[in-house]
């Protein structure tokens, strides 16, 4: 049985992006509905716990208030819905799968508020069973309320290591080590830019103390080289490195784990925006691929914004204040009133936190070498199991695309669509070619972004 | 609001999960790292990414396959079947 649902503006994602742009085109008068995978709201700033009404922490209380205002106000939420694909242009229709099947929704504008992911970089021994992004650490507990067993090792490197060492800390996590990859000497260069961000700096300062007070082992210019084990995680191996990541010799150290947390970062979410056509740019400490736009949030497709991480990684802060362009923007193109101080303190908003966002970049560059060192045998597409060596052998003198190595070595074709691999097989073909990533195109993204059955498209009417 | 013991079955064997765990988190909660093994290497696989990106968690849960076990949320005497998960 098919359903097709109208709304004035369709979001994708119910993250901090996705709910604030909601909230402000409801307000504004607007119907809308919000699309979201997860089975709440929230994305995973705002992750909420499976369990309704369960715990939350400060964050997921925060969440939780926005959530029932969007409600309040009106917003229709689709949970546990995936986008399949775009199927329609005047109005925008999209094609979304749930537990009944697919159906379809329509709207005169799209707000793609699709987020960001962890980024892990390969290293031997990534795919043992244990090892874990930190994001997915954060999700257990935030969502789950449960807490690994044993040995936990968490590493990586930037800002978001502090909040998930917090939670697992609080969640009575039998923490062998925290090892980030950069000092805090490094910070210091930015310290007078720093400055200007008070209320950021009153944060640093109370995980500093919390931190302390816990004695929490935190390890800086440290960073995972492998993984070992048998069948499983049973041991981390760190070393010593200075603050590009290059390794200080015969300064590893074997760590016995269960689990090991890891995490370099972002990748921004960019497949729902590739399957539109928006057009995008490549930088590689903003999340990799991310959506261009105006000032107002409009992407390069009529009908189609962007705000939060998808446009370049960012936090919360960037997410609300560029939602609520967004949502204002959309509202307003449509016909209903906004109030134009509401735009304009949103504006002012977004400079400010995007000015911030543009100094933890610099504070936590991306280290290009964690990509040099991929070995030939260290696996790259988890999902088709392809490995580095693999990736490169069919890299050809005229090599000039990710798509046309996508299609020869099996690398992104699998149940992820390259979400996992795809940063990987742009910076190898990049290195191997020498033409920069920004050349070599974004991974051609085909309905469905997500997995459905046969049958569910043999039931689909259209 | 304290939660309650949901029952659940891993490969046909009752276990013990709580209401507001997904299906990953019960199984972690049971001592499991490894939920499944690859089609083409047969290597053993766990909980990646954790937020149902990157497809290595899925299992077959009350007959539906492919089920990111990270999204799903458990309900009492559903079925998760793991043939090659470790126990």
């Amino acid at each position: 049985m098919s359903v097709f649902a109208r709304a004035d503006i369709v979001v994708i994602g119910a993250g901090p992006g996705g709910l604030h742009a909601a909230l402000a085109a409801t307000r504004a008068g607007a119907r809308v509905i919000v699309i979201d995978e997860q089975s709440q709201p929230g994305g995973q700033y705002f992750k909420q716990p499976l369990l309704p009404y369960g715990k939350t922490d400060e964050t997921g209380g925060q969440g939780r208030a926005l959530i029932e205002e969007a409600r309040i106000a009106g917003v229709q939420f689709m949970l546990k819905t995936s986008v399949v694909g775009q199927v329609g242009t005047a109005p925008i229709t999209l094609a979304v799968r749930d537990k009944n099947g697919i159906s379809e929704v329509s709207a005169s504008s799209v707000i793609v508020a699709t987020g960001a992911y962890d980024r892990v970089i390969a290293f031997p021994g990534w795919d043992l069973p244990g090892v874990v992004t930190a994001g997915g650490a954060q999700s257990l507990a935030k969502a789950s309320s449960t807490a690994f067993r044993g040995r936990v090792v968490l590493a990586g490197s930037g800002p978001f290591l502090m909040p998930v060492a917090r939670t697992l800390v609080k969640a009575g996590t039998d923490l062998a080590g925290i090892f980030e990859l950069g000092r805090p000497t490094a910070w210091l260069k930015h310290a007078s830019r720093l400055l200007g961000h008070p209320g950021r700096l009153f944060e640093m300062a109370g995980y500093a103390a919390f931190f302390l007070r816990k004695r929490v082992p935190f390890h800086f210019g440290w960073r995972v080289v492998r993984a070992e084990g048998d069948g499983a995680l049973e041991r981390v191996v760190v070393a010593r490195c200075n603050n590009a990541g290059e390794v200080f010799a015969n300064t590893e150290k074997p760590i016995a784990a269960d689990v090991l947390c890891i995490g370099y970062g972002f990748v921004a979410s960019s497949q729902v925006s590739a399957h539109f056509g928006c057009r995008h740019r490549f930088d590689r400490n903003a999340g990799g691929w991310i959506v261009e736009h105006d000032d107002m949030m409009r992407t390069s497709v009529p009908g189609v914004f962007v705000a939060g991480e998808a446009a370049g990684i960012g936090g919360m802060e960037c997410a609300r204040a560029e939602g609520r362009i967004a949502g204002l923007t959309a509202a307003g193109d449509l016909g209903f009133r906004i109030a134009p101080s509401d735009l304009r303190d949103a504006k002012g908003a977004r400079k400010r936190h995007r000015r911030f966002a543009a100094l933890v970049r610099d504070v936590f560059p991306l280290r290009e070498r964690l990509y040099d060192e991929i070995g030939g045998e260290v696996l790259i597409c988890r999902c088709e199991e392809v490995s580095a060596a693999d990736v490169l052998a069919v890299c050809e003198p005229w090599t000039r695309d990710v798509n046309t190595v996508k299609a020869a070595s099996r690398c992104g074709l699998g149940r992820c669509q390259a979400r996992i691999c795809g940063h990987h097989l742009a910076e190898l073909i990049s290195r191997k070619t020498a033409l920069p990533v920004e050349e070599l195109g974004l991974p051609s993204v085909r309905m469905p972004l997500q997995p459905v059955t046969a049958g569910e498209i043999a039931n689909w009417p259209r | 609001m304290d939660a309650r013991r949901v029952n659940i079955l891993i490969n046909g064997r009752p276990a013990m999960a709580l209401e507001g765990q997904s299906v990953a988190a019960a199984l972690v909660s049971n001592g499991m790292r490894a939920l499944r093994s690859t089609y083409r290497k047969g290597r053993s696989r766990g909980m990646f990414c954790g937020i149902g990106v990157c497809f290595d968690c899925v299992l077959t849960v009350d007959d539906r396959v492919s089920v990111r076990a990270c999204l799903e949320p458990v309900r009492e005497g559903m079925r998760i079947d793991a043939p090659e998960a470790d126990s």
